[in-house]
């Protein structure tokens, strides 16, 4: 390769790395200065090597024009199904409205494909998850969160006061009614671990469930003072924030990747016990966090 | 081209690295301790800080970059960095010769220490030359100004004038001197006492008269590195943590005028919280900060530091590269981020693929069998060099405990009172060994001990005595009353003479610096720090035989190897097949040089981390566990 050719590369990636959206060749073209200017046919070849690196990606057609970009358009467009379905759970046609515009105005065909390849891949790593239709509902909708229960007890609300109804003309007062009908419901016999689940669950019945908001109150608790940036042990934070050890070690590592906290890892992992730690992906045995400001 | 990645990572608060610091990296921490710094002259009173954080975020570094702000500001400051690499029972004495060793740190043309005593005599003298004659009076004042013992006073003019280094030097480090240096020094010499607690107030005695002669308005800055290397056993040891505790708190106490910065691993600070004193704990930690892995902005800016500290490369090559580094680097930090060693360590893998297009034979795969042999190898070189029979001591006491007690875990040094003329004692349920260090330069010291030593046969507190004497020092013929002590004691049956020569000591000190860096986790193997349980695996195997015999001195008892002297490729084949995840067994085995039925044997052992494919050919891989993976839940 001629040393021309490195340097027209050079300024390619910088082209397309400053770029806020996935860009045509001829904006390309137009970006180099002249004094480099290579011709249309040398800049396409030099994409495609680019490409074929994974140095830059090529990006799906808009307005039937190739275009290309620095982030690889599978991964942007699956980090971006979840966070569109973080917000508020939508139809499959509502998604891929949304993504045909994320994805900077690829064709709806495209934009079905992708919709289609994410929503199979989060639900089967349970990122996401299809909520039971309602009354009058015809599609299915998807969230990152499972689905709130109160819309679906409507029917049953109504029955309840129904019975009400009967029974306070036979002189019972609704607080008695409501006291058994909680006993009949309190799930009495389950194992302690499943109790543990329920009484979380009941908590936020109304709402959705947050657990990184309950790890962070029991942070806050522990160290009042986080400007210092404390270490606090796992253990400890396991132990007061009494959240079921599955689902306080995911929780935690959210938390590290939303930025919120530091993870610090334990230096001989083979001797720490369960309790102690939480173990990622990569098999990294963590011990301690830091609250970020 | 050179790769600015190698040899980046600081592993001494004395390398240079000035060019390569990123001010936003553990800001936090660098702010406390300059805060902390100013605060010490004007409310006259010494501050400690706890730094904690992973292994390979940047401690060292730290204190490094504490070391070139100290240096730079216009009132003096001293810097003393400590690695605590020693026994509990030799804590202040270990802390004076360390001390002394900081101190003797150039600066330019002067010393740390040189500098300290000019600044101090101009004070008092309100001259900036003084004359010869003048120069007894002056010391005298600063004597009684800082409370300083009539010996160091006398060392300090030695050190004016430039006299006698090499016996000055010794003295202050706390070292046995013959009775003729101590004459020509003109030291007073105290009663002969060779008591360990006696000699152990000397010392701290000596480091707080260091410390008052700086005074408050010339902050001292004591470093203690490597806190988890203090303990001895494998089982955790928590007298010695104590011991420290005590040292610190009374260091807090007794001065006005230091900055005590103590560095540890995360992971340790439940375990030194729970080893020390609450109210030493207090001492030691009044501001604690983390040192916190870096985030992908941070690990860039690192990069391109080192970039451009190195002048082989333009700066159109430097912006290349730094493309291409932000790439890599952003698939390979987490969210989380990740430690600066880490990032370091892939950096200069990097730039060895992309300068030089292939790996050298350094950055190939080496086992870990080879990268511990290589690296003790390297260490005896460079501790041979520097050796001298009067450090003997100090290796001894220091490396013996811990070696032995991972040879058998059920030998451990005494903690209480030592009898006189014995150092150290080493026991198990059915044994106990005196050791008694007699490696003094000085006659008469040494008769008092051989006879205290005398006494001790007679009372059978010990099973048996072994007196240290190193190889190359010779009794005075003219100490008669010593040797006639010495052929005494050698006819007894309880009573071992052992001469170590440089080569055991060497082995020692260096079996004890591997382990003590693996505690500390500062023992790092491509960026990854080894852990303590391979490096005590691997010594269990690859005892050396001049230790053994040292060993089997001491124990009674025939130590066999682990393995028959072959060390476990497992951690090997682990570290493969994390890095392939799915590799046929006959290409472990070729990378490793061993045979497939070995490879297979060890695979065994690790059930949970690799599956095995039995077809043919058989195929190893790796177990990705689902309950912990994040998605699953």
């Amino acid at each position: 390769m001629t040393k021309d050719a490195k340097d027209v590369i050079i300024i390619i990636i910088k082209i397309v790395e400053k770029a806020y959206e996935p860009v045509t060749l001829n904006t390309i073209e137009k970006n180099i200065p002249s004094m480099y200017k290579p011709g249309k046919k040398k800049i396409s070849l030099l994409l495609n090597e680019l490409i074929n690196k994974q140095e830059i990606f090529s990006w799906p057609y808009s307005k039937g024009k190739k275009r290309f970009w620095n982030k690889d358009p599978d991964i942007y467009s699956y980090n971006k199904t979840f966070e569109i379905l973080s917000n508020t759970p939508l139809t499959r046609v509502e998604l891929q409205n949304k993504l045909q515009k994320v994805m900077f105005g690829c064709s709806k065909s495209k934009a079905e494909e992708i919709r289609k390849k994410n929503i199979l891949s989060l639900i089967k790593e349970k990122r996401i998850f299809q909520h039971p239709l309602l009354f009058r509902q015809k599609t299915a909708r998807f969230s990152t969160s499972l689905p709130d229960p109160a819309p679906y007890l409507t029917n049953l609300k109504k029955d309840f006061l129904k019975i009400c109804n009967k029974l306070t003309k036979s002189g019972l007062t609704i607080d008695k009614i409501y006291t058994s009908v909680c006993k009949e419901l309190t799930p009495l016999n389950l194992p302690e671990s499943e109790k543990k689940n329920c009484l979380l669950n009941n908590i936020s019945q109304n709402k959705r469930l947050n657990y990184e908001k309950i790890i962070i109150k029991t942070i806050l608790e522990i160290e009042p003072d986080v400007k210092k940036q404390p270490l606090i042990s796992i253990e400890k934070l396991r132990d007061k924030s009494d959240i079921p050890d599955n689902i306080f070690d995911k929780n935690i590592l959210i938390l590290a990747d939303k930025g919120k906290i530091w993870l610090h890892r334990h230096a001989y992992p083979a001797n720490a016990k369960k309790k102690e730690v939480v173990i990622d992906k990569n098999d990294n045995y963590y011990m301690g966090i830091v609250f970020r400001n | 081209m050179a790769n600015p990645f190698i040899s980046a990572i600081t592993t001494d608060p004395w390398d240079s690295i000035e060019e390569n610091s990123v001010s936003e990296i553990n800001k936090n921490a660098f702010d406390l301790c300059c805060t902390s710094l100013k605060t010490i002259p004007n409310q006259k009173r010494t501050v400690s800080l706890l730094f904690h954080g992973e292994p390979g975020s940047g401690k060292t570094h730290l204190l490094n970059r504490l070391r070139v702000y100290a240096y730079s500001q216009q009132n003096l400051h001293i810097f003393i960095s400590v690695r605590l690499q020693s026994s509990p029972h030799r804590f202040w004495r270990y802390l004076r010769k360390s001390f002394i060793e900081s101190l003797m740190h150039k600066k330019k043309q002067y010393t740390q220490l040189e500098k300290l005593i000019f600044h101090k005599l101009k004070i008092i003298s309100g001259k900036k030359t003084i004359k010869i004659k003048e120069l007894d009076y002056i010391i005298e004042q600063l004597g009684v100004q800082c409370s300083l013992s009539f010996n160091l006073c006398s060392i300090i003019k030695h050190i004016v004038l430039k006299k006698h280094q090499k016996e000055t030097l010794s003295w202050l480090k706390g070292l046995s001197l013959p009775e003729l240096s101590i004459k020509k020094l003109g030291l007073s010499e105290k009663k002969n006492s060779c008591k360990n607690y006696e000699e152990e107030d000397i010392a701290r005695e000596f480091i707080l008269e260091i410390c008052r002669l700086a005074g408050h308005k010339i902050p001292v800055i004591l470093c203690f590195d490597q806190v988890e290397a203090l303990q001895r056993y494998q089982k955790g040891d928590p007298e010695s943590l104590f011991a420290f505790g005590q040292a610190v708190g009374a260091i807090h106490d007794q001065t006005n005028n230091v900055l005590i910065v103590s560095c540890i691993q995360s992971f340790f600070i439940d375990l030194l919280k729970n080893s020390v004193m609450e109210s030493d704990y207090d001492r030691m930690a009044v501001y604690q900060s983390t040192l916190n892995p870096l985030t992908k902005e941070q690990a860039l800016k690192l990069v391109y530091m080192r970039l451009k500290a190195c002048p082989d490369i333009t700066k159109s090559r430097i912006d290349f590269l730094l493309l291409k580094y932000k790439k890599e680097l952003n698939f390979f930090i987490s969210d989380h981020g990740e430690v600066a060693r880490k990032i370091i360590s892939k950096c200069a893998s990097l730039f060895n693929i992309w300068e030089k297009e292939k790996l050298p034979e350094t950055e190939r795969f080496s086992t870990l069998d080879a990268f511990l042999t290589k690296e003790l190898l390297v260490r005896e070189t460079l501790t041979k060099k520097n050796l001298e029979p009067s450090k003997a001591n100090d290796i001894i006491q220091s490396s013996i405990p811990s070696i032995l007690n991972i040879i058998d875990n059920d030998w451990k040094e005494s903690e209480k009172e030592l009898p006189n003329g014995i150092d150290m004692i080493l026991y198990n349920k059915n044994s106990k060994t005196g050791i008694s260090f007699c490696n003094h330069e000085n006659m008469k010291k040494l008769v008092v001990k051989l006879k205290h030593i005398d006494t001790l046969i007679n009372n059978k507190q010990l099973d048996k005595i072994i007196l240290v004497r190193h190889k190359d020092l010779q009794i005075n013929k003219t100490a008669k009353k010593t040797q006639l002590y010495f052929e005494k004691l050698q006819k007894e049956n309880t009573v071992i003479t052992e001469n170590p020569d440089n080569t055991v000591l060497s082995a020692l000190e260096s079996l004890r610096s591997l382990l003590s860096d693996a505690k500390s986790g500062d023992l790092s193997k491509s960026g990854v720090s080894v852990e303590f349980n391979s490096v005590k695996n691997w010594i269990e195997s690859k005892l050396s035989d001049s230790v053994k015999d040292l060993l089997i001195k001491i124990t009674d008892k025939e130590i066999v190897l682990k393995n028959h002297g072959k060390f476990d490729p497992l951690s090997d084949i682990l570290e493969i097949i994390d890095k392939e995840k799915i590799i046929e067994v006959a290409k472990i085995a070729e990378i490793l040089s061993l045979s497939t039925e070995e490879i297979l044997k060890s695979v065994k052992k690790s059930e949970f981390k690799i599956g095995l494919l039995s077809n043919s050919p058989p195929v190893l891989f790796q177990f990705i566990n689902l309950e912990t993976n994040i998605m699953d839940n």
